[in-house]
C-alpha cells in the first residue's frame, strides 16, 4: 500500500486569528513495506504529517493517498474505518492511552472495536502480547502494574492487534532505557521482515535512522528539505548540521576524525564500519 | 553543606505492596550534578518523589538542605526544589506559554516587574521567545520541554530535578539544554539531579547513582561507573559511544590505554596513536 503526498498543505486553525502553518505543499511517496524515517527539529511538523496518514488531520490543500484511498479536504469522515485499520499509530507516550482492568483487554479493545467477537480477540491480544516481547503471565494483570517500558509495550500490542499494514511510530523509544530501547527497534525490524509491514518512524535518534531505515524524509517549517536515504543525507554532515538534524555517533565521530586528517573516503554510519575504515590507519601502530 | 541527605529510606506505595525502594542512603553536596541512571521500573522516579513529598517515605528519612521534610517543612523545602518532569503536559496550568512560566513566580508572590523580567530571560533561554502567546497544548512535545524547563529557570530554586527531561528533543535540543542547566549552574550553584537514559549526559556528570530493582548499587564519578563491565550490564545499562568505540577497538587489535568518557578524549588517543608511524 503505497502512500502519495500531492501538493499537501495544512494550516491549523484555517480562518481564525491563531491560524498557523504546519505544512507547506509537501509532495512525497513512501512505498509498501519500506522503513521511512521521518527527521526535523521540535515544531518542524513531523507530528502534523503523521496525523494525516490516516485522515486525523486532512490537508487544507491537495491529496494524500493512503492504498486507494484518496483523502482531501472534502473527504467525509464517514468510511475511513477501513483506513483506519490498516495504519497503525503508535503516538508518544501510548502508554498513556491504556485504561482497560486488564492488559488483554486492553489489547483486545481495537479488534473489538472492529466488529471481532469477543473470544477472537482475546485471542489476538494474547498473540499480540507475545509479539511485543512479554510473557503470558501479563496478560490478566492491570496494566497499570507494569514498568513504563511494559506499558509502552502493550500499547503497541494494541496497534499491532488490529493487523495494520502500516505502522506509524511517532517517538517510540523517547523515555526507554538503552536496554529496551534496542529491544523495541529490533521488535519493529523484525516486524517489517516476517509481515511486510510499512514502517514510519519518527525520530530524533539518528542512530535509529542510520540502522533501521531505508528511506528518510527530513522536514524544516512544514516543509520536505530531503527525500533520500540515510547513506546519502548523512554523507552530507554540512548540510545536516546546517539544518541542525545532528549525526548518527559514528558518523560524528568520523566528521572529527577526518578534521585531524584521518581518511574517510565514505563517512560511517554505524561503529562497525567505523572501525573497519579506521582499523587500516592504525594498524601496527598500537605495538 | 549537603543539599540533599537520604537516610535508609524506604518506600512502598500500597501498605501490603512490595518496597520498590529499599534502604536508600546518599548525600549530595551543594553545587553539585548528580546523574541518576537504571532502567525503566527501577525506581529512579519514586525516589525524586520522595525527595520533594510528593511521596512520603515508608521508613528513612529525607533531609533538604538541612531542614528534615515532614508535613511541616514541606511547603518550605518545596520552594527550594524545581522539577522537570518527562511529559511536559503532566505540569502545565498556564493559557499561554508566558503565563506557565510565570506560575511558580507568581506563587512565590515576586513583583510583577521582576516577574516580568525573569519569565522573558527563561524564555530567551530556552529559545521560546517567540511562543510566549501560544497555548501550551499547542506545541510540539520538544517544545513543550523546552517551557517546562523555563518554568524551573525562572524560579531558579537550590535544586533542579531533571526527570527524563531531555529525551523528546532533538540531538541539538538536548545539548542546548543541558548547556543552559550548566550556565545557571555555573552562576548560581544550583544542585541538578538529572535522570536520564542518556549516557553521554551522564558522562558530563559529577557523579553517577545507578539505581537497579529498588536498590541504590553505585554510586561513583563517570569514569568509576563506566569502567564496571559487570555493574552496567546488571544495571541494564550501555557504555557511552566513545567508551564503546574504545573497547571494540582493542578488540580489533588497537590497543588503546585507559577509559575514554567523550569522543574529544578518544580522538586525541586515536591521533597520538596514527602520528606514532
Amino acid at each position: 500500500m503505497d502512500i502519495t503526498f500531492k501538493n499537501v498543505s495544512y494550516i491549523y486553525d484555517m480562518n481564525t486569528p491563531i491560524a498557523n502553518l504546519g505544512l507547506k505543499n509537501i509532495n512525497l511517496t513512501i512505498q509498501s513495506g519500506s522503513y521511512t524515517a521521518i527527521i526535523g527539529h521540535t515544531g518542524s511538523g513531523k507530528s502534523t504529517l503523521l496525523q494525516h496518514l490516516n485522515a486525523l488531520l486532512k490537508p487544507s490543500e491537495g491529496t494524500v493517498v493512503i492504498g486507494d484511498r484518496t483523502i482531501t479536504n472534502q473527504t467525509n469522515n464517514k468510511n475511513l474505518k477501513p483506513l483506519r485499520k490498516q495504519v497503525g499509530i503508535v503516538f508518544q507516550f501510548a502508554e498513556h492511552q491504556l485504561f482497560e482492568e486488564t492488559v488483554g483487554k486492553d489489547i483486545a479493545f481495537g479488534p473489538m472495536n472492529f466488529g471481532v467477537s469477543e473470544s477472537e480477540s482475546l485471542e489476538i491480544a494474547r498473540e499480540m502480547l507475545q509479539t511485543v516481547g512479554l510473557e503470558d503471565k501479563y496478560f490478566d494483570v492491570s496494566p497499570f502494574d507494569l514498568s513504563g517500558g511494559q506499558m509502552r509495550r502493550v500499547a503497541i500490542a494494541g496497534v499491532l492487534a488490529l493487523k495494520p499494514s502500516v505502522l506509524v511510530l511517532d517517538e517510540p523509544t523517547a523515555g526507554l532505557d538503552p536496554k529496551s530501547r534496542r529491544e523495541m527497534m529490533t521488535l519493529f525490524a523484525q516486524l517489517q521482515k516476517e509481515q511486510q509491514l510499512t514502517i514510519i518512524l519518527v525520530t530524533h535518534q539518528m542512530d535509529d535512522v542510520a540502522n533501521y531505515a531505508d528511506h528518510v524524509i527530513v522536514l524544516e517549517k512544514g516543509q520536505v528539505i530531503q527525500d533520500t536515504t540515510p547513506k546519502a543525507l548523512f554523507n552530507q554532515p554540512e548540510f545536516v548540521l546546517a539544518h541542525g538534524i545532528g549525526l548518527p555517533k559514528a558518523t560524528e565521530f568520523a566528521v572529527a576524525l577526518k578534521a585531524q586528517g584521518f581518511e574517510m573516503s565514505e563517512l560511517p554510519m554505524t561503529t562497525a564500519a567505523l572501525i573497519e575504515g579506521l582499523t587500516p590507519q592504525l594498524e601496527n601502530k598500537g605495538k | 553543606m549537603n543539599s540533599i541527605e537520604v537516610k535508609d529510606l524506604n518506600y512502598r506505595y500500597t501498605k501490603d505492596g512490595e518496597d520498590v525502594l529499599q534502604n536508600i542512603n546518599f548525600t549530595v553536596a551543594a553545587g553539585e550534578w548528580i546523574a541518576i541512571v537504571g532502567h525503566n521500573g527501577s525506581g529512579k522516579s519514586t525516589l525524586t518523589r520522595n525527595l520533594n513529598g510528593l511521596l512520603a517515605p515508608t521508613k528513612g528519612e529525607v533531609i533538604i538542605d538541612g531542614q528534615l521534610l515532614s508535613e511541616a517543612t514541606v511547603w518550605d523545602i518545596r520552594r527550594k526544589i524545581g522539577i522537570v518532569f518527562q511529559n511536559p503536559d503532566n505540569q502545565f496550568v498556564g493559557a499561554t506559554v508566558e503565563d506557565d512560566v510565570a506560575f511558580g513566580l507568581e506563587n512565590r508572590q515576586i513583583p510583577f516587574e521582576t516577574m516580568h523580567e525573569r519569565v522573558a530571560a527563561a524564555l530567551a533561554a530556552v529559545n521560546m521567545t517567540n511562543y510566549a502567546q501560544k497555548e501550551p497544548a499547542r506545541l510540539s512535545g520538544g517544545q513543550k520541554q523546552r517551557v517546562a524547563l523555563a518554568g524551573v529557570i525562572a524560579i531558579n530554586p537550590e535544586i533542579i530535578i531533571l526527570d527524563e527531561a531531555t529525551s523528546m528533543l532533538d540531538p541539538q535540543g538536548r545539548q542546548d539544554i543541558i548547556h543552559i542547566v550548566q550556565d545557571l549552574q555555573k552562576q548560581t550553584k544550583n544542585t541538578v539531579l538529572s535522570i536520564t537514559h542518556d549516557l553521554e549526559e551522564a558522562a558530563l556528570a559529577d557523579r553517577i547513582l545507578v539505581m537497579e530493582g529498588g536498590h541504590l548499587i553505585a554510586s561513583g564519578t563517570p569514569r568509576e561507573i563506566f569502567s564496571q563491565h559487570e555493574l552496567l550490564q546488571e544495571a541494564g545499562l550501555t557504555l557511552p559511544f566513545a567508551m564503546d568505540l574504545a573497547v571494540k577497538l582493542n578488540q580489533a587489535g588497537i590497543k588503546l590505554p585507559g577509559t575514554f568518557l567523550s569522543s574529544k578524549e578518544l580522538i586525541q588517543q586515536l591521533w597520538t596513536l596514527r602520528s606514532k608511524m
